[in-house]
């Protein structure tokens, strides 16, 4: 599944930057996750929890930033899970950029790709799509409200 | 204990069985999550058979007998209890007299041996939009009653689901009735359901209530019921008011089916596209009202 998200957030594009850079802070903006650990300083993994109707997935994630470019602002992040009592994954890439000034404000493009393996499968590709979607969308309103708080 | 045979090490569950809905009530609040409540299992044990819930106790309510009865309300309507089969519905000359949309839905549910342990309250409880009664039920007018430890609230049909899957009931509240309301004179209700297989869910069900004056040249009240629709079962509120307080013709009735396919937000998945269930919308809200127009003519 492929997803664009665009948002736009009332803060100095550098500011955005080294928010979204700072995987334990972002994290804290993903719909779901907890426990972030370090495995080095682009590697971390943390648990996403995911929730349709009654069931709930918990995911065992690996967080990679690759393809830094602190002067560009772009860089990507690969979130690769596995919920193994339900016997299901995600693998996600996400491709961030930022277009903005030093007084911003700063609009925030993320393109997705997300593939969803296993038994969550089963909910049909109509309603996953829809719940990543909001996932991504939460995800944004977190960081605005985060960076638009603290000026 | 019961197992469930899984991918993992076998997990079990007590399986509880209060003989009243305050015994149910006080289980369900000792066990909070760590408890699901089990009404005919024709959902959860979908879920438990694949893993996908693990709950430590199973509270089950055959046992309960408020719970299966049908009753004529004070208001001239009907009480259903949360645990009367879909069977029972489906063959209730009763029903199939007063509210035939319900007796058609229940009908369509699945296969027979499901019907005979599919019950209306775990149907409801399990919020599954593409399930036919919810349609049905939103169609004749219906209203839940939950109980709980602080009391009991009725809430319309439609306010029940919250999103996919997903209804208002908090925790430690129990779906205890469906009540129906009194049957209008010069009143007709359908359902429809389209499906590829006899046995699946819907692809789109339509259920029509329509109420006429007594002169029966104009219609005073539209309710439309839709599964297959949406995230939840809807009411198609903007197709209502297309027939509400006018007179009924084969254009009303094509603007209500438009209006309906305009108002509802299909999932697209393999069995159809958000386009084609939005066209089935129109089509069987369609055939559903001309259905229910002409037994609110008695013309039936």
């Amino acid at each position: 599944m492929r997803f664009e998200h665009e948002f736009s957030v009332d803060a100095p594009a550098e500011r955005v930057w080294s928010f979204l850079m700072d995987v334990p802070q972002m994290a804290g903006c993903i719909p779901g996750a907890s426990g972030v650990t370090e495995v080095d300083d682009s590697t971390y993994d943390a648990t996403v929890t995911a929730k349709i109707g009654p069931i709930s997935a918990k995911f065992g994630c690996r967080i990679a930033i690759l393809n830094l470019d602190n002067v560009a602002h772009t860089g990507s992040v690969e979130v690769s899970g596995k919920d193994t009592k339900l016997g299901g994954g995600v693998k996600a890439k996400m491709e961030m950029s930022l277009t903005g000034n030093e007084t911003g404000p700063t609009t925030v493009r993320i393109l997705s790709d997300v593939d969803i393996m296993g038994k969550i499968g089963q909910y049909g590709h109509g309603m996953i799509t829809k719940r990543a979607d909001a996932m991504l969308v939460d995800f944004a309103n977190c960081v605005r409200t985060k960076l638009s708080a603290v000026s | 204990m019961v197992d469930f045979e899984t991918n993992d090490e076998p997990q079990g569950a007590d399986y509880l069985a209060p003989t009243s809905i305050d015994q149910a009530l006080a289980l369900l609040s000792e066990h909070g999550d760590d408890a699901k409540i089990i009404a005919g299992g024709q959902s959860l044990l979908v879920f438990l058979r694949q893993g996908l819930l693990e709950p430590r106790a199973l509270i089950g309510l055959k046992r309960i007998p408020e719970l299966i009865r049908i009753e004529e309300s004070a208001d001239g309507g009907l009480t259903i209890g949360a645990m009367v089969t879909q069977y029972t519905l489906e063959h209730s000359a009763l029903i199939r007299e007063r509210y035939p949309a319900l007796s058609e839905a229940a009908a369509v549910v699945s296969s027979p041996p499901i019907r005979r342990q599919s019950t209306i309250g775990g149907n409801l409880s399990h919020g599954d939009p593409t399930g036919d009664p919810p349609a049905a039920l939103i169609a004749l007018g219906a209203e839940v009653e939950i109980a709980s430890l602080t009391g009991r609230r009725r809430i319309p049909v439609e306010e029940l689901f919250a999103d996919y899957m997903e209804t208002h009931l908090e925790t430690g509240e129990l779906l205890v009735a469906v009540h129906l309301p009194a049957r209008a004179n010069n009143s007709g209700s359908a359902y429809l359901k389209h499906r590829i297989r006899a046995v699946d869910t819907a692809l789109v069900g339509v259920g029509v209530g329509l109420t006429l004056s007594e002169d029966r040249t104009t219609c005073i009240d539209a309710r439309i019921g839709l599964v297959g629709a949406g995230v939840t079962p809807i009411r198609a509120v903007n197709a209502e008011a297309v027939l509400r307080g006018n007179q009924i013709t084969n254009d009303t009735i094509e603007a209500a089916a438009t209006a309906a396919s305009e108002e509802c937000e299909p999932l697209a998945d393999t069995e159809g596209s958000e386009w084609y269930r939005r066209e089935m919308v129109a089509v069987f809200v369609r055939r559903a009202a001309g259905i229910a127009l002409s037994r609110a003519k008695g013309t039936n």
